[in-house]
């Protein structure tokens, strides 16, 4: 196409125009008016996004005193740790266990209080004191993370991102038509390199979101694209039709209808992206444990004693060389399963394991192997997208990526602002 | 057929292979030049502001 542009003539207003230049000005359109609708998207996509880019930093400095301990020599059994948190917690129910990370780090109690607050409670594990609580639902992070997801406005909010991101994705395919050289052959100017010292402002504003459109967009593609898997309508499908695991997988198990996403809740993420579609499996209260567990182990108290205890649980992850960073979540009911999951920054470390609740069997064992092309490369794509991939470069090549598109949207902005019919709003 | 119909081939198809891949932007996009069609064509005031 772009062998014809040079016969394009300069003046719009020929009655007859050359098809190309009707085309252009089409996709000039097309570009202009979805622009208008995702720039707002965009800015609070970016601007969020930046933010919970750098989450691990930002956590470490907000709860320095929650999170490190000053590490002995001999640690507390896991049951201890969360029998102090039970009782500094009457009534809670305990969802989810996360042991220490490190020898300096405290381990983290998740739990749901009786007037239904979503708490982690911090405790020593060498000392059992409790260190203090973080509200899951309404702590900087999570709310930073639920503008980023769904504009905090719930399922519609979570619509109208997805909705922007693909329409992103369509400004990203018609912008590079536009940034595409016409007329005069090709120059550098004005599509690699910036025309910032032009006397024309309408140059230096055009060049300043065409050429910085143009190196952003891969980056900005990659991260539209590797977002919407989380998405509600597109990710929801996208997920259920890659993300079927072999049905001889679980033959042997019966199976609930509750899907491992469950675990997931708003604003905290428990097990990969690639196993929410996995059913959970159920544990059989027939298969008693051999030994009894002495201590009370659970939130549940109505739960049999001779249930597996949370140290047998963490036990049976280790010796399943689970990474660093893992958690337990509890069962549910009767016959739920304790469910170890590990979401560690390098993505093929990731791994979900079901417990059965009374015989400390593994049920499921879902590793990087067993997920199946796409999943593997959503995963990748969601460590890199959260820059959790390759640290700190990860992390500042995902906030050059928004720094691009803040510089996008106002740069589009001011364009139009500029070119704007005299005296009214309008497409120039 | 005329020559510019050769040119609407290739774009035509991006379009509908991004609609049918992202569902809302095909449905927004049907909205949107239904809009177009029955709504602002049709109400001068409106179609000089977006003309």
């Amino acid at each position: 196409m772009s062998n014809l542009s040079s016969s394009v003539s300069d003046t719009t207003s020929a009655a007859i125009e050359p098809p190309l230049n009707r085309f252009y000005r089409t996709v000039w359109r097309w570009h202009f008016y979805a622009g208008l609708f995702v720039i707002p998207f965009m800015l609070i996509l970016a601007i969020t996004g930046s933010i919970y880019l750098f989450k691990p930093q930002l956590d470490a400095v907000m709860y320095r005193p929650l999170m490190v301990v000053q590490p002995t020599v001999v640690m507390l059994p896991y049951v201890q740790q969360l029998t102090a948190v039970q009782q500094a917690y009457r009534d809670a129910l305990v969802t989810k266990f996360t042991p220490n990370v490190a020898p300096e780090r405290s381990a983290e109690v998740t739990l749901t209080t009786p007037d239904g607050q979503n708490l982690t409670v911090f405790v020593n594990p060498y000392t059992g004191q409790v260190l203090g609580d973080r509200n899951e639902d309404h702590n900087f992070q999570a709310q930073i993370r639920e503008i980023h997801g769904e504009l905090l406005m719930g399922r519609l909010g979570d619509t109208l991102v997805e909705l922007a991101a693909c329409w992103g994705l369509v400004l990203l395919i018609t912008g590079l038509y536009l940034w595409l050289p016409r007329r005069n052959g090709f120059s550098v100017w004005g599509t690699l390199l910036p025309r910032l010292g032009s006397k024309s402002r309408r140059v230096f504003w055009r060049d300043l979101h065409a050429v910085s459109g143009f190196y952003g967009a891969l980056l900005i593609g990659f991260l539209i694209l590797t977002g919407l898997p989380w998405s509600g309508f597109w990710g929801e499908t996208f997920a259920q039709v890659w993300n079927r695991f072999p049905a001889q997988m679980f033959d042997n198990y019966p199976q609930s209808t509750i899907l491992t996403g469950a675990l997931n809740q708003k604003g905290t993420q428990t097990v990969p992206w690639a196993v929410e579609q996995l059913p959970m499996p159920k544990s059989e209260p027939g298969h008693q444990h051999g030994e009894k567990a002495e201590l009370p182990n659970s939130s549940h108290a109505e739960r049999s004693a001779t249930a597996v205890n949370l140290d047998e649980v963490i036990a049976v992850a280790q010796s399943n060389a689970a990474p660093a960073g893992f958690s337990v979540s509890f069962p549910t009911d009767e016959t739920g399963v304790y469910t170890v999951s590990a979401f560690p920054d390098d993505p093929t470390q990731e791994m979900t394991l079901h417990i059965d609740q009374y015989s400390s069997q593994v049920l499921t064992d879902i590793r990087w192997h067993d997920y199946g092309l796409v999943p593997k490369a959503v995963e990748m794509g969601i460590a890199v997208h959260m820059g959790k991939y390759f640290g700190l470069p990860n992390q500042l090549l995902m906030l050059f990526a928004c720094l691009i598109l803040v510089l996008l949207c106002v740069s589009g902005l001011v364009m139009w602002w500029r070119r704007r019919p005299s005296k009214r709003l309008g497409a120039p | 057929m005329p020559a510019y119909a050769q040119q609407w081939r290739v774009p035509t198809a991006i379009v509908a292979v991004l609609g049918i891949i992202f569902p809302l932007v095909g449905v927004s996009l049907v909205a949107v030049l239904l809009l177009d069609y029955f709504v602002i064509s049709r109400i001068p005031p409106l179609r000089r502001i977006l003309n």
